[in-house]
């Protein structure tokens, strides 16, 4: 019986992961980059990517290793789509479970590997972070500091003003 | 790492997830924030029109439909005319929403602008059922007294009509993506043709129209098939080409259906035309493009608890796998597809076993939640003579969920007065005399006993004084007509998808006038639905010609339409005058014209009475014209 071929991967520290070629290949593009130089033992540098969020990005192919690779053209319109457009499955909520900078650095690690399903569900749990909130209460989340002169907050105040109520 | 040195990009991608609220609050966080919104405004309020259910599937399914192909689907309220925008496609959408469901904003400007929520308030008198048509903006009114118009929206005139001697008193009419279907007094149904889609290269459909309608057709019928380029310039009809051109409201005659059996209700729901009879108690299925007779299905009376006396069918609707009859206490589910016929009768509902034990756990064994709704007292229904659309924002008018139905007064008896599914054929609303309405979210489920989404009823008449006259429904809102007025039930609040049952809203749209003074009060005959507006036809119970057509646009306060020209002639002919005359020599219909005025007209102009004789089709138009000319003198 033969093992699964695997692969080597290197993060911005240098810290070495050895993960199935099945798991790493969740990303396009560590999938493009095997493709493209073949196989071979020399560890796949990610200079992008520290080692606690690379081994967290792993986690998440590892446990989604088996998944159909999703339908590029999913019916958005549809009323399932759209409602399971703001869902997330039970494991991956507990999985993205984690703080506000990690967060962030799995949703810019996601983009750079280009693992789209990641890449939704780091924007969904941001954008559940934010759903309901007031403006005031968004820049606290954030540590945002407020740069409008209150002439300026008025103005896009009234342009927006369509959107207030929900 | 802060939240701000994401890139533009993935705030982007957040924002996709988000409705236009949470955009607009993000909008005000801080200058960057606005900028990132304001350099990808059209990704950003792309998504929110999908994520909101603004726009509706593409055609081609595998892009996402372009700004034209949504601003260009037909809507007769012309909400989204000449808007170019994703970001303008949803302030109106969002607006015309809250208008729907009471949210409107107060302000003095759109104080002001409440005041247009209805156009065209009574723009004809003695219109028994109608059919609005969104693409050409007309709407296809049956007469109270026979005849068929077919009325521009946006100017009021009269652009084509069949004389009361070929469409009769009480006919039924239905209608459906440019087709109209009717009942005629010698038996079968007559289908007319939009003009612009008979000659549409490629909608053109090989027609073969009866002797008899192609003789009373006001319109020369061309020889068939047509030659192209089309003697009628098949031009799609649409707000920026010349939709409104010649040929507007223009109908053809297609084809004469005369079924085994003499049907009594109708229902057209393109392609297929349903006709139910229940002098044989069959179901005949007709489908319009090749005029052929494709189905024959028995409807056998269902058993119910208490047997039916008379089993009369009073209302029918399809899907594609079922077909609905509500007999008259007793709503029963048929299947089309042969397979499914071996258990021949399935009842959804008996209302007889609901008036019997009001409490009773009745639909299919399934628990159904019980609410308690509000109708308007008498001093609301303030103004007396037209339908009185309730200044924005409108009171939601909330109810309340009942455990117990001690206090109940039971009706004797109940009949179902209305029953319509979904344009997904997923969910169903009944309707009932007593004054129950019904909902019942993906009826199919119900059969295997799997649902999630529990069935809800709603009693508006707990003292037996009121009752539902009509119901529309379009997936998403529920129109009902009662005895005081008018109200929509967003049934999204219902069924929130994350939470229990919350308790539902109910928006009050619009008051029918009050009673009059001799004591008569007033009856909604048709209700129709469509996205932006809602159309009630209405008129005094005693049967006596006086009444209206009315709607009410809920588009009024995105557009900031101004009031249509409609209400300059809509003036309120024949409410309150009482006595109204359809005039006309054979073949001239004119509507409802009170008499006293048409008396002033002929007293004027007597030299006008040999004129109305000898001009047959257009006269109609004149003569409107003409009337109103006189009210100005």
């Amino acid at each position: 019986m033969s093992a699964a071929p695997q692969v080597t991967l290197e993060s911005s520290d240098g810290e070495k992961f050895k993960v199935d070629k099945e798991v790493a290949e969740r990303s396009v593009l560590i999938k493009n980059m095997i493709e493209d130089v073949g196989e071979s033992d020399n560890p796949i540098p990610l200079p992008n990517v520290n080692a606690s969020v690379l081994k967290k990005v792993l986690e998440y192919c590892e446990h989604h290793r088996g998944d159909p690779l999703p339908a590029a053209d999913a019916d958005p319109s549809n009323d399932d789509n759209r409602k399971r457009a703001t869902e997330i499955s039970d494991w991956d909520q507990k999985f993205i479970q984690v703080d506000q900078e990690m967060l962030f650095e799995i949703i810019l690690a996601a983009n750079y590997m280009d693992i789209k399903p990641l890449l939704d569900v780091g924007c969904k749990t941001v954008a559940n972070m934010i759903k309901g909130k007031t403006p005031e209460e968004i820049r606290k989340l954030f540590n945002i500091v407020n740069d409008f002169t209150p002439e300026e907050e008025a103005q896009i105040k009234k342009e927006n003003e369509w959107a207030e109520d929900r | 790492m802060p939240f701000h040195l994401l890139p533009p990009e993935l705030i982007v991608q957040i924002l996709c997830f988000l409705p236009v609220q949470d955009i607009r609050a993000l909008n005000l966080v801080s200058r960057y924030y606005h900028d990132v919104v304001l350099l990808n405004e059209r990704v950003i309020y792309e998504a929110a029109a999908t994520f909101h259910g603004f726009i509706g599937p593409s055609q081609d399914r595998s892009s996402p439909p372009l700004i034209s192909e949504v601003t260009s689907r037909p809507d007769s309220t012309g909400l989204l005319d000449g808007v170019s925008s994703w970001k303008e496609i949803c302030r109106r959408c969002v607006l015309r929403e809250h208008a729907w469901t009471g949210k409107q904003r107060k302000g003095p400007q759109e104080k002001r602008q409440s005041n247009r929520n209805s156009f065209l308030p009574n723009i004809l008198a003695g219109v028994y059922h109608f059919k609005v048509d969104e693409v050409e903006r007309t709407v296809v009114c049956l007469m109270r007294g026979g005849g068929l118009l077919v009325k521009a929206i946006d100017t009021g005139r009269v652009l084509w009509h069949l004389p009361s001697t070929h469409v009769a008193n009480y006919a039924q009419m239905e209608y459906d993506k440019g087709f109209i279907v009717f009942t005629r007094p010698q038996g079968g149904v007559e289908v007319w043709r939009r003009s612009t889609d008979c000659f549409h290269p490629e909608r053109y459909l090989q027609c073969s129209p009866d002797p008899s309608q192609v003789r009373v057709s006001p319109y020369p019928v061309p020889e068939f098939p047509p030659s192209f380029p089309p003697l009628y310039d098949g031009r799609p009809a649409s707000p920026d080409s010349p939709l409104f051109g010649p040929n507007r409201g223009v109908y053809l005659p297609f084809a004469l259906l005369v079924s085994p059996a003499p049907g009594r209700w109708y229902r057209l729901v393109y392609p297929h035309l349903l006709v139910a009879s229940d002098f044989n108690f069959q179901a005949f299925i007709w489908h319009i493009p090749t005029s052929a007779l494709v189905e024959t299905i028995k409807i056998r009376v269902p058993p119910t608890r208490v047997p039916q006396p008379l089993p009369r069918i009073a209302y029918v609707d399809f899907n594609s796998s079922f077909i609905f009859v509500a007999w008259t206490s007793a709503l029963a589910l048929y299947h089309r597809e042969p397979a499914g016929r071996k258990k021949d009768v399935t009842v959804l509902l008996d209302l007889q076993s609901m008036v019997a034990d009001p409490g009773r756990v009745w639909v299919r064994g399934l628990p159904c939640d019980t609410f308690m709704g509000h109708v308007l007292s008498n001093h609301e229904r303030s103004n007396p003579s037209s339908v009185h659309p309730l200044p924005g924002p409108c009171r939601a008018y909330s109810v309340t969920k009942i455990n117990s139905l001690r206090h109940f007064k039971k009706p004797r008896f109940d009949w179902f007065s209305a029953i319509h599914v979904s344009p997904d054929g997923r969910d169903l609303v009944a309707a009932t005399g007593a004054g129950w309405l019904i909902y019942i979210p993906d009826f199919q489920i119900i059969l295997p006993r799997q649902r999630k989404r529990p069935p809800f009823r709603i009693c508006f008449s707990w003292n037996q004084t009121r009752y539902l006259h009509d119901l529309a429904f379009d997936g998403t809102r529920i129109i009902l007509a009662i005895g005081s007025g008018v109200m929509s039930i967003t049934v999204q609040d219902f069924l929130h998808p994350n939470e229990a049952l919350l308790v539902p809203k109910i928006r009050h749209l619009a008051v029918l006038p009050g009673p009059r003074y001799d004591g008569a009060t007033w009856k909604v005959t048709c209700i129709q639905v469509h996205s932006g507006s809602a159309w009630l036809a209405y008129h005094l119970e005693d049967g006596r010609n006086a009444g209206g057509l009315a709607c009410i646009n809920l588009s009024a306060a995105a557009t900031g339409l101004k009031q249509d020209s409609f209400e300059a002639s809509g003036q309120q002919w024949g409410v309150g005058l009482g006595a109204n005359c359809l005039l006309g020599s054979r073949d001239l219909l004119l509507a409802s014209v009170p008499v006293s005025l048409l008396a002033v007209t002929l007293l004027v102009r007597p030299d006008w009475t040999s004129a109305l004789r000898d001009q047959l089709y257009p006269s109609v138009l004149k003569l409107e014209s003409l009337v109103m000319d006189i009210i100005r003198a």
